[in-house]
């Protein structure tokens, strides 16, 4: 059974509610209709959202229309959040799980291997340390993205979804000390692929 | 020099400092626009009313009954004690009691449960229904939706189905709630292959798809590129038609455009007209008949330059639009293994179509060509658009190459709505031209893209148009041509 709720709700917008700020009382206001709610809710997550992605897929625009199809999963999905983990948590995990749909479709993915160093017809050459680090952080992408799965969601989710270990643990129903062994690993794994590919 | 290989400490320093630009200003506003009017939520406090009237229902069902059998046992006691007065009392309860507290006697209790239920359910899925398809609808037509979204939305049972046989997550699922913040995660694959990023390295996927045509795999529903039915037969049918068919950016926003031509068809052309004879339409390719002219596109040396122009197209529709593409590398050392792509913005796009360049079908297009020094192509799009802002991105287009350093380069340049010339006259000479040689070419050819176009038409508008290119021979003898054309069709 489904509820609809139309935005603004009859006691938003009638003003006997304080506005949340809270993550989990912003979440439960949106539930009870409070379109505000969602656009706090959205101002206060999108960043991480949008870097993570970036950082995923290492394009901007991608990583904007994947940020822009992540919320709208996540409202879609909304009433299947229980609020047992946070809603940052189960946004990263949309956001994750979106990138990975994505790179997964033939006919739209972007490869891993993609290059995103860009210029512009009308630029010089860049700078030889900008090449530098921008090969290096592309490197560093395509080894990360080249992990296997759980060490992959693991270190995306910590280092660039801002996640911390409890939250990881929760998510993946394991202990923290099980997500500090998958990070080692994968900081094994990555040594080796950097090394691969940088030298 | 080997370095030397990096530690724990390093890796997560690296993975640490890993930097993201801020996003896009406009991204918030857009995030915001969709957020939608209406959600749908799995709602305990509704899950509980329908279980509350259907125990009420039973609670009430069961106390008519319980009336009713004490009636009927009352009755029968009574004749059984042969109280010959209560036969006209029966009689006279029969017939003055309401019709509804006397059917459940015979009948049973179920039916007026079911009635109780129905209403409930109807009330619920009236509101319901037409609510989860205006959700579904606006989030597919939504302006800004990007081309997933839209796709889900019209997504057909097959591919979802195509998509869990192969183990992927299905995106569906997520829309419709089954994403749980404790769920178990969605199935994923062991690892995604990463490929070297040698510049030997096969295109990246926009190159598999050539350009203005369609994939059989895709037609066939064999991977997730979601579409109706409708949709996929229209497009094995464009598809069975030869090349050059609009292709739905929504559906497949990348096209790839081959970076050298051929030259012949402009000879070939010329000289049947001269004899008076229309050429034959099988040899004409419109993409060497566009590049015949010089469009005056430079690049200076070693590098490569991009760019792109639109404007309404002389001929179609209201929303029909032409754009150009100007591809031009300098003098000096050439640049290798270059690919160019166009990626449409969907919401913006509706349709695209790549003039020309049937004949490289699975060949020219998408493969990497190594782009001589002071090479210039001019590639041509026919566009249709949506009504949509000024400001909004069309098109974002690509040219990979790698440098004389080894490098590997993409050059990118973006035509935004507002970067459209507002009328054909407006527009460059340049897209001007291109644009009337493609359109004359796919007349002399028969192109069902030409249809209802007037030899004199376009004779009237490149005699305007020569105008700027006094002193060109080539656009001079493209008036005299287009004459010819004029007195051989009509």
């Amino acid at each position: 059974v489904t509820s609809i709720v139309r935005f603004p709700s009859a006691a938003v917008s009638r003003g006997q509610e304080d506005p949340p700020q809270d993550e989990s009382d912003l979440v439960q206001a949106v539930l009870r209709g409070d379109r505000d709610a969602a656009e706090r809710l959205v101002e206060i997550t999108y960043g991480t959202i949008y870097a993570s992605l970036y950082k995923l897929c290492g394009d901007g625009d991608l990583a904007s229309d994947l940020t822009q199809e992540t919320y709208r999963r996540a409202w879609a999905a909304l009433g299947g959040f229980g609020g047992r983990s946070k809603f940052s948590t189960w946004l990263y995990r949309i956001a994750y799980t979106t990138f990975l749909n994505h790179v997964r479709r033939p006919a739209r993915v972007v490869a891993m291997d993609e290059k995103t160093e860009k210029t512009t017809a009308d630029d010089s050459a860049p700078a030889d340390e900008l090449l530098e680090a921008r090969e290096e952080s592309e490197a560093l992408r395509r080894a990360v993205i080249g992990l296997p799965e759980e060490l992959r969601l693991t270190v995306t989710a910590h280092f660039w979804g801002g996640l911390d270990v409890a939250e990881i643990a929760r998510m993946e129903s394991i202990t923290g000390a099980g997500v500090r062994k998958r990070l080692r690993k994968a900081f094994a794994l990555l040594a080796v692929a950097l090394d691969e590919e940088l030298t | 020099m080997t370095r030397p290989k990096l530690n724990e400490q390093e890796i997560e320093r690296k993975l640490r400092s890993a930097s993201a630009p801020h996003p896009p200003s406009h991204l918030l506003d857009r995030l915001k626009a969709d957020i939608p009017e209406r959600m749908m939520f799995s709602s305990p406090a509704l899950e509980r009313r329908p279980q509350r009237l259907w125990r009420n229902s039973w609670a009430v069902a069961a106390s008519v009954l319980a009336l009713a059998g004490m009636s009927y046992v009352v009755v029968r006691t009574m004749e059984s004690a042969g109280v010959t007065e209560s036969a006209p009392f029966a009689a006279r309860t029969a017939a003055e009691a309401p019709a509804p507290d006397a059917a459940p006697a015979a009948a049973p209790p179920a039916p007026m449960m079911d009635r109780s239920e129905r209403a409930v359910d109807a009330a619920v899925e009236s509101q319901r229904a037409p609510q989860a398809k205006s959700f579904d609808r606006a989030r597919a037509e939504r302006p800004g939706a990007t081309p997933a979204a839209a796709k889900q939305a019209s997504r057909p049972v097959q591919s979802l189905a195509a998509e869990s046989l192969r183990g992927e997550p299905v995106a569906g699922a997520v829309a419709g709630g089954a994403l749980a913040d404790t769920g178990p995660p969605p199935p994923v694959a062991e690892a995604i292959t990463v490929t070297s990023a040698a510049p030997a390295a096969p295109p990246p996927p926009p190159a598999a798809t050539p350009p203005g045509r369609v994939q059989t795999a895709e037609a066939s529903g064999a991977y997730a590129a979601p579409q109706s039915q409708a949709r996929i037969a229209r497009k094995v049918e464009a598809k069975s038609g030869g090349g050059g068919a609009f292709v739905e950016a929504a559906a497949d926003p990348s096209s790839t455009f081959g970076l050298r031509v051929g030259g012949d068809s402009w000879a070939a052309v010329r000289a049947a007209l001269l004899r008076d004879r229309l050429p034959e339409g099988g040899g004409i390719r419109e993409e060497e008949i566009i590049n015949h002219f010089d469009y005056g596109d430079e690049a200076d040396r070693g590098r490569v330059s991009v760019a792109a122009e639109g404007a309404p197209a002389p001929f179609g529709g209201a929303r029909q639009y032409v754009m150009r593409i100007a591809v031009s590398s300098g003098a000096g050392r050439p640049a290798s293994g270059a690919l160019g792509y166009v990626r449409f913005n969907p919401d913006v796009v509706e349709s695209y179509r790549l003039v020309g360049y049937e004949r490289a079908a699975g060949a020219a297009e998408g493969a990497r060509v190594d782009l001589p020094p002071n090479h210039r192509l001019t590639v041509l799009y026919e566009l249709r658009l949506a009504a949509s802002p000024a400001g909004q991105k069309v098109a974002t287009v690509h040219l990979e190459y790698t440098d004389a350093a080894k490098r590997n380069m993409v050059v990118t340049t973006d035509l935004s709505r507002s970067g459209f010339a507002s009328t054909w006259a407006a527009a460059s000479p340049s897209l001007r031209l291109a644009s009337l040689a493609g359109k004359w070419a796919e007349l002399l050819k028969g192109s069902p893209f030409a249809r209802g176009v007037q030899p004199r038409e376009i004779m009237a508008r490149v005699q305007q148009l020569s105008g700027d290119f006094a002193g060109d021979t080539e656009v001079a003898d493209f008036v005299a041509l287009t004459a010819a054309t004029v007195r051989l069709m009509e």
